[in-house]
């Protein structure tokens, strides 16, 4: 009877809990897909007039100072900034992109995510008119970390998020030059940067994702469809005649042949990925001219030229975003030498992040109202050595 | 733009607006429109009937020199206008036509990479936007029992 009691008595205690643990996750908030946040943001976002826009934008880049209106509309969005704030620091994003609809997938986010980053740009000024430099930094770390939820998956998604990346660096660029030396808010953004610049996404995975909806994609039914695509006019331009005829008229070895392909070709790009940026260059252009060669003669190879983008200009644009977040990493290091000790330091300090192209420190250079830090190597892209100025208040 | 290009706009022009290259038929207007025709007629009438002779008035040397100018300058114009980026103008001609669910699919927006870089992809998103026209509809509570009385 004591027994029977006794098993009761946690069969009780178990639903209780189970019912408690679940109505917590179905009350909790925010939720685990950040998704929804930003979801939940768009519909009540309040789109400005195209007037008030260009108002705005003016604000972005610094030709006026917020007024009243500007003040107006930003309290109105509150919620909405507040909402992406909070989604930005979730871990997980998932916009429920359905693969399966291979190109025609849609990504209608990416678009209203930078409106959003737009907007926190904008309201990230007013708080630097007001002196409040770190909720201006925050609003700028807001769009790093939605530039992570919205990059992490394809390659136009990536380099869209490579584009905030950059938009949030060079308006902590300006935030850091107006700033007065305070310490404790630069150890908070050069660990706020550190970590967000180990969780950028990675543009080989979104190569390798994407890969995955292309090779789907090289198969009988689809094949009418590229060969009519105007965008690939001039690769098909460059095709004899005859090949095209084959491709046209392709069995199941054929599209088996190009899929084969295409994954070898995504195959060796990963192995380049792997390589400093100056060797990495040299492998993904000889692929590309290899692909190029190839396609005019071997008809297996045609499906790889149409869908391989200009991977080499890729790795230079990962390459560029990378060293511009090391750049900007080095630079605080170097605010906070000189908020700590009042000047800044004649030489480079030791263990700063590096300069991607050349895999080496950044060459350093204190000017009269800052500093320059210069790459060493080429961005072979551009043909051009970048370089990054900041300055420093007095 | 090349007969090609030439051919290619055509297509998706036709196909965009469906129509046919219209031709003017005079005889046809005429006999549609005589109130317009002879308002026509009336106004040929009113024309000087001693047109300018441009072979005289070149003969004075201030117009000699003025003409020069002014084929200097114009020509000046058009050498140092840019010529229009054909691929941008390739992807804003299509964009004109497509939903903006269209322009944002991967297969637009990763042919927009392919013709204008990183900078296309973002002006394809704001031009998507633009066509979207995001406002929020804020519903009141009284608006809300309005619905639920089924009125």
């Amino acid at each position: 009877m004591a027994k029977n009691n006794y098993k009761i008595y946690i069969r009780t205690t178990c639903v209780f809990l189970a019912v408690i643990l679940s109505s917590s996750s179905v009350l909790g908030f925010p939720p685990d897909n950040a998704a929804v946040l930003y979801l939940r943001a768009f519909i009540i976002y309040e789109k400005p007039s195209s007037d008030f826009n260009k108002m705005l934008s003016d604000l972005r880049d610094g030709k006026i100072k917020p007024n009243d209106q500007i003040r107006q509309y930003f309290e109105k969005n509150r919620p909405v900034i507040e909402l992406v704030t909070t989604a930005s620091q979730i871990p997980d994003c998932d916009w429920g992109r359905d693969h399966s609809k291979g190109f025609d997938l849609m990504m209608p986010e990416l678009a209203t995510v930078r409106q959003l980053a737009f907007m926190l740009v904008a309201d990230s000024k007013i708080y630097l008119n007001d002196g409040d430099y770190k909720t201006s930094l925050e609003r700028c770390l807001t769009i790093h970390r939605m530039a992570r939820h919205i990059g992490d998956d394809l390659i136009i998604s990536n380099l869209v998020g490579i584009a905030m990346n950059g938009l949030a660096n060079k308006h902590i660029k300006i935030i850091l030059s107006e700033m007065p030396a305070d310490v404790e808010t630069l150890e908070w953004l050069k660990n706020q940067m550190l970590e967000i610049s180990a969780k950028t996404p990675s543009l080989i995975s979104a190569i390798l994702n994407e890969a995955e909806i292309s090779a789907r994609e090289i198969r009988k039914e689809r094949i009418d469809e590229i060969l009519k695509d105007h965008s690939q006019e001039e690769i098909l331009k460059q095709i004899p005649k005859e090949i095209i005829e084959k491709i046209r008229n392709g069995d199941e070895k054929y599209f088996a042949q190009s899929r084969k392909y295409y994954m070898d070709f995504i195959a060796s790009v990963q192995a380049a990925f792997s390589l400093p940026y100056e060797v990495a260059q040299r492998e993904l252009n000889k692929l590309n001219e290899k692909i190029t060669k190839e396609a005019g003669t071997n008809p297996a190879a045609f499906a790889t030229s149409i869908m391989s983008p200009s991977i080499a200009k890729l790795c230079t644009n990962e390459t560029l975003s990378k060293t511009n977040f090391n750049a900007m990493n080095a630079a605080i290091c170097i605010y906070v030498v000189k908020a700590e000790t009042g000047q800044l330091p004649d030489e480079l300090p030791v263990g700063l992040p590096k300069d991607l192209y050349s895999g080496k420190d950044f060459e350093y250079e204190k000017t009269d109202d800052g500093f320059i830090l210069h790459c060493q190597g080429k961005d072979l892209d551009k043909d051009k050595i970048h370089e990054y100025k900041f300055k420093v208040k007095k | 733009m090349n007969k090609k290009d030439d051919k290619w706009l055509d297509e998706l022009i036709s196909h965009t607006i469906n129509t046919e290259k219209p031709q003017f038929d005079a005889e046809k207007w005429k006999q549609k429109y005589p109130d317009e025709f002879k308002t026509l007629l009336s106004r040929a009438a009113k024309a000087p009937a001693h047109p300018i002779r441009w072979t005289s008035f070149l003969k004075n040397p201030i117009a000699k020199v003025a003409a020069a100018a002014v084929i200097i300058l114009v020509i000046g114009f058009f050498m140092t206008r840019p010529a229009p980026d054909k691929k941008v103008e390739i992807v804003e001609m299509t964009n004109a036509t497509k939903s903006p669910a269209e322009m944002l699919t991967l297969k637009s927006l990763t042919i927009a990479y392919h013709n204008g870089g990183i900078e296309a992809v973002e002006k394809q998103c704001d031009k998507a936007i633009e066509k979207l026209g995001l406002k929020s509809e804020r519903i009141t509570v009284q608006e809300l029992l309005t619905y639920i009385d089924g009125v």
